[in-house]
């Protein structure tokens, strides 16, 4: 069965839609700037990609961050009742922007707030999306850290495959929150000048906070509602590192076995027909090292053109995968490949990224996302051809 | 989803009665623990395990819990594509609150902490213990979706992605924060779907119960037998 996108919808730091996110990516122009989501002296030593699209005060930021961009995504794909559509969500942080206060009244003994706590978990925010957008479809929430929003899509196109379901709407999503500026500044993983993916002078990650979300059904399930596809959801991978809790491995074999399973159940016999890699390419020295090891595992000489994005979106943690996934998409849809913004100067340890965006009109892409645990998902899509 | 695979399990059950599995493991909570209620792992196995300090209880438990079931008998091309499934409920509220508490003490707690702040860290203290490489899963479930990770190891074996599972239900509080928080303090368990040395086979199980309806079945058969 060739599964397909009908529809996308995204925002982020860039955005909101298809059009800023294009013109973001193609001009190259960083969504990092200075937080202002909360105060906290320590936090805003660090940039941030912060979603300035106004968000209903009423709704918790990450649900509403997720119901904009999956009732674009919706909107694009011109279904108007999605009721019988299946949902599958990617996040990692859940309710906490809105709990954490909450949180720490309890660890300082204090009386917390406890209307939050039915909001604290992920699959809130699933179920708050289906029920603002009337989705009675399966609905399921993974978590599986970075790599969360890339494993809710393979998820969704096993549901579609299966026949649990027709179509189904999947993505990611997560707002930035203090637990997660703690987390990152304890493990020293943030860069104070911004990420600077493969630069020789990277030093660390910078966090974000956005949703995206596509539409998937099956080719013919599209063709029968009049709607023609973006793009071919060709195959997925996914693995384990079973190396360490927060590092990748070194050798990236973990990676390199994502990548192998996406391109053996995407068809893809000839590699040198893989014009486009979304790396993951967070700007940690570690990762970077890691992911250049792993795409010279699988593609040896030639590897393809590579960039990562994270600069313009920030690392949005459960949302990185489905946002990057919707970039993979664009890259067919708008015939061009984006830069890495922040990359200046070559590690003799890195692959070298494409510095900035050009024309291309790439058959196959690849959009990689790797999560603490060595939790590694690998999509593969294919430029739609008619039969 | 398949309905009538031949299948084979090993299990493994920590709750408040204590640990047990098929690798004959029975002990009771209080011998797997100290007084603080912490998961200890040298009171319920021999051998040093020296990672395991270092872990949260989530993964505690489901390392544990895991061992107690056994998978020596995988070999290593079984470990290089065995999935992990998680379902949980809680996630890692456990972890938040520790993670929460440590902030403004000692770095070094806090950073050996935020990892544990991911729903799926825990798979990957499994997958490095057991040396398992193939697709890992963590699902925040409702209490109707326990059967989400044995429907998923089902496809996966169909369609020879992964040649054996481990299926895990997990939710852990510590004392401390069961108590504030009112829920159920721990409840985690296990099992390899597939491929693995027969422990048991049930051929009819999947579509007719919970993970939780399972693991019982098996270890009341176990129970049985051992006496």
């Amino acid at each position: 069965m060739k599964i397909v996108i009908t529809g996308v919808g995204i925002v982020s730091a860039a955005g909101r839609g298809i059009d800023a996110t294009v013109d973001a990516l193609r001009s190259g122009r960083s969504g990092l700037g200075e937080l202002s989501l909360f105060e906290s002296a320590r936090c805003a030593a660090f940039p941030v990609a912060e979603v300035t699209e106004p968000i209903p005060a009423s709704t918790p930021r990450a649900s509403a961050l997720a119901t904009l961009a999956a009732r674009d995504a919706l909107s694009h794909a011109k279904i108007e009742d999605p009721s019988d559509v299946a949902l599958t969500l990617g996040i990692c942080v859940g309710g906490l922007f809105e709990s954490e206060p909450s949180v720490a009244a309890l660890v300082r003994g204090e009386t917390p707030d406890d209307s939050v706590w039915p909001r604290h978990e992920c699959a809130y925010t699933t179920h708050r999306v289906a029920r603002e957008l009337g989705v009675h479809g399966p609905a399921l929430t993974v978590s599986t850290a970075c790599s969360s929003g890339a494993q809710a899509l393979g998820l969704a196109s096993e549901l579609i495959r299966d026949g649990s379901a027709t179509i189904a709407l999947a993505g990611g999503v997560d707002a930035v929150t203090r637990l997660t500026f703690s987390g990152f500044m304890s493990l020293l993983a943030m860069d104070p000048e911004g990420c600077r993916p493969f630069d020789r002078d990277r030093a660390g990650m910078s966090l974000g906070e956005g949703a995206a979300f596509l539409v998937l059904e099956s080719e013919a399930s599209a063709l029968e509602r009049g709607v023609q596809p973006l793009a071919e959801f060709a195959g997925y991978g996914n693995s384990c590192d079973a190396h360490h809790p927060t590092a990748p491995d070194p050798e990236g074999r973990g990676a390199e076995s994502a990548m192998r399973i996406a391109l053996t159940r995407a068809n893809v016999t000839d590699l040198s027909t893989v014009d486009y890699v979304n790396a993951h390419g967070t700007g940690t020295p570690d990762n970077d090292r890691s992911e250049t090891a792993a795409l010279r595992r699988v593609f040896g000489e030639r590897v393809p053109d590579v960039s990562s994005t994270k600069q313009v979106f920030g690392h949005t943690l459960g949302a990185a995968g489905a946002i990057e996934a919707v970039v993979s998409v664009l890259t067919l849809t708008h015939n061009f490949l984006p830069g890495t913004p922040g990359f200046v100067t070559p590690d003799p340890d890195c692959l070298i990224p494409l510095g900035e965006s050009r024309d291309a009109r790439p058959g196959i892409v690849m959009s990689n996302s790797f999560g603490f645990g060595g939790n590694n998902t690998v999509l593969c899509l294919r430029r739609w051809v008619t039969a | 989803m398949t309905q009538h695979l031949r299948t084979q399990y090993v299990y493994g059950v920590l709750d408040r009665d204590g640990l047990r599995g098929s690798n004959r493991t029975r002990l009771g909570l209080a011998d797997v623990s100290n007084d603080d209620g912490r998961l200890v792992w040298k009171q319920a196995f021999t051998g040093h395990y020296p990672e395991f300090r270092r872990f949260d209880l989530m993964s505690r438990a489901v390392t544990m819990t895991t061992e107690a079931a056994g998978l020596d008998h995988l070999g290593d091309d079984q470990r290089r594509d065995c999935a992990i499934l998680l379902s949980t409920a809680i996630g890692c509220l456990d972890a938040d609150l520790g993670f929460q508490a440590s902030l403004g003490a000692d770095t070094q707690t806090a950073s050996g902490l935020f990892p544990h702040t991911l729903p799926s860290t825990c798979l990957s203290s499994v997958a490095i213990r057991h040396r398992l490489q193939g697709p890992t899963i963590a699902w925040v479930t409702d209490a109707d979706q326990e059967l989400l990770g044995l429907q998923y190891a089902a496809d996966l074996i169909e369609s020879q992605e992964a040649s054996s599972a481990l299926v895990l239900l997990g939710n852990a509080l510590s004392k401390t924060h069961a108590a504030t928080v009112g829920l159920e303090s721990q409840l985690c368990v296990a099992a390899v779907w597939g491929n693995a040395t027969t422990f048991n086979e049930l051929s009819d199980v999947v579509g007719s119960g919970s993970l939780l309806t399972l693991i019982r079945h098996l270890d009341a058969q176990h129970r049985a037998e051992s006496c």
